[in-house]
């Protein structure tokens, strides 16, 4: 195989490219699909992913590629990767990261986006906020909710 | 070509959309949704109010149950242990796994007899000078549910809990005891009413002590033949038949001292006299897979079989004043014994000193306790 069929370029919506290896692109089955079908050329764009977070997208992807046998970080490392890899993402970053992984389809990395949403989600109105979601209890329903669970509330 | 690239954008998905007010991101329900599986119970509780949907899809919808199901399946398992003083009304759940003690919490439910389906108790009390109980109690939400008079008049009888992965679908089912009725009641949770059904064999004269357990949508029990002989019976929870099911005497007669147990995954029962025997039905029939010499079982209990595959055992008389409140684990891969200690459970109350020589405490406990949020009704 030359080397150059071993690589493939991904661009972004504001026409970034980046150059990866196969394993690593290959990791998204979005990706992966568009390469079986044969339907594009050595260069894919994604028009739904920017430049910014595509670029992270690939960091994550290279070191969870198991490259030419090269896989030989331990689970644990693999792991505190990860927990380092979203812990300074801010808020609009990580949902993008969300629909980056969702778009492409990379369930780990969706998962672990998904988890650090969660784990920064504490209160209620964060969880308003975070999610974007209208209250439409009104408020003697979701005071008599709130008394049902009170024990939930004592951290 | 910009133009067409944007239009096509807007039509296809609701890709970044940015809001209004503060610059959030909406993102579509479907990844909502996998945020929320990702939530600890405590938090999906307490987050039922924040809107109705929410609401609904935790406590209802069923891949979001499922998946939290599912999820406290690949963490570290944690073990129910019900604790009930006589002649005291309250009873306690407390839950331990291998390395800390959690909560301990009063349960507002009968408190008699017990059986764990995917995270629900199943709690009923017989008593005599009180009426035939029966309640789901769900730890996770700490929500009760109280099933319907289960007869007119009053009956004793026995309750067995299935639930068939099939459809979805939890079972209470009512044996009425001493009696070799061809008919008994069903109850579907989130029916209204209990329902009649018949069956092609006897039914009744059902013995509490020897296990009762649900693999894969099939009910397992024993029920008394005559004072020596029991027979293995299976319920299918979907179906609603009964069949007799073959098992070797060790577990049919009823001197032996013998449980039902699910080991990992498949049938199995335990028989602790002269030395530990472990047998599991198999595709083929039953066969003895472990047997260690051993002595001293005759005050405990066996409760069932952890997925780790120790045998858990509890007193079989309960635990008087001097006894300290222990569960154990028996590990026969390893041939060792470990000890979940139970005794701080009391220092809040200091009740067993309180009741000292009147009081005795039974101790319940159920295996590989997993997190449900299903909302009861």
């Amino acid at each position: 195989m030359s080397k150059s069929e071993k690589k493939i370029v991904l661009k972004s919506l504001d026409n970034e490219a980046f150059e990866v290896e196969k394993a690593v692109a290959l990791q998204s089955q979005t990706i992966w699909v568009m390469c079986e079908d044969k339907c594009v050329g050595n260069e894919i764009p994604l028009e739904n992913v920017t430049g910014q977070i595509l670029a992270k997208v690939i960091d994550y992807c290279k070191k969870h590629a198991v490259v030419d046998g090269d896989g030989d970080e331990s689970s644990e490392e693999l792991k505190n990767w990860d927990t380092e890899f979203t812990k300074n993402m801010d808020q609009s970053t990580l949902f993008n990261m969300i629909l980056a992984a969702n778009y492409l389809n990379i369930k780990s990395l969706l998962n672990l986006t998904c988890q650090a949403v969660a784990d920064k989600t504490k209160t209620i109105d964060e969880f308003h906020t975070f999610l974007n979601i209208e209250n439409n209890f009104t408020p003697e329903e979701e005071a008599q909710i709130c008394q049902e669970n009170l024990w939930a509330f004592d951290d | 070509m910009e133009i067409g690239h944007e239009a096509k954008k807007q039509k296809t998905s609701p890709w970044p959309t940015r809001l209004g007010h503060g610059g959030d991101i909406d993102i579509p329900l479907d990844l909502k949704v996998e945020i929320l599986k990702k939530l600890p119970a405590k938090s999906l509780k307490r987050f039922r109010s924040v809107s109705k949907q929410w609401s609904s899809i935790t406590s209802s919808r069923r891949d979001f149950i499922e998946s939290i199901v599912t999820r406290s399946l690949t963490r570290p398992p944690r073990d129910g242990h019900i604790i009930s003083h006589f002649p005291s009304d309250k009873c306690f759940l407390a839950l331990s796994s291998n390395t800390c003690h959690t909560v301990k919490e009063l349960l507002l439910v009968p408190k008699k007899y017990h059986q764990s389906v995917r995270g629900l108790i199943c709690c009923w009390s017989a008593n005599k000078d009180t009426y035939y109980v029966v309640a789901i109690y769900n730890p996770t939400t700490r929500q009760s549910f109280y099933l319907p008079k289960v007869t007119a008049h009053y009956v004793m009888g026995v309750c067995l809990f299935g639930y068939d992965p099939i459809e979805y679908q939890y079972k209470l089912v009512f044996l009425p005891e001493n009696t070799r009725q061809e008919s008994c009641k069903v109850f579907t949770l989130g029916d209204a009413k209990w329902r009649t059904i018949q069956s092609s064999i006897g039914l009744g004269s059902y013995s509490k002590f020897r296990g009762v357990v649900c693999i894969k949508g099939t009910v397992y029990f024993q029920q008394e033949i005559d004072n020596r002989m029991h027979e293995l019976i299976r319920f299918d929870v979907r179906s609603e038949r009964f069949h007799h099911v073959d098992a070797p005497t060790t577990l049919t007669v009823t001197e032996h001292n013998s449980t039902l147990v699910n080991y990992q995954g498949k049938l199995g029962f335990i028989c602790c006299e002269k030395g530990v025997e472990i047998w599991v039905m198999e595709k083929q029939g039953w066969s003895k897979i472990f047997f260690c010499e051993m002595e001293g079982f005759q005050e405990w209990r066996v409760t069932g079989v952890t997925r780790g595959s120790e045998i858990v055992f509890t007193k079989l008389n309960g635990y008087f004043f001097h006894h300290r409140l222990c569960v154990y684990y028996y590990d026969p891969k390893r041939n060792s014994m470990r000890c979940v200690d139970l005794e701080d459970y009391y220092t809040e109350e200091g009740s067993r000193n309180y009741y000292m020589y009147k009081c005795r405490t039974s101790v319940l406990t159920l295996l590989d306790h997993v997190e449900n949020t299903m909302c009861l009704k």
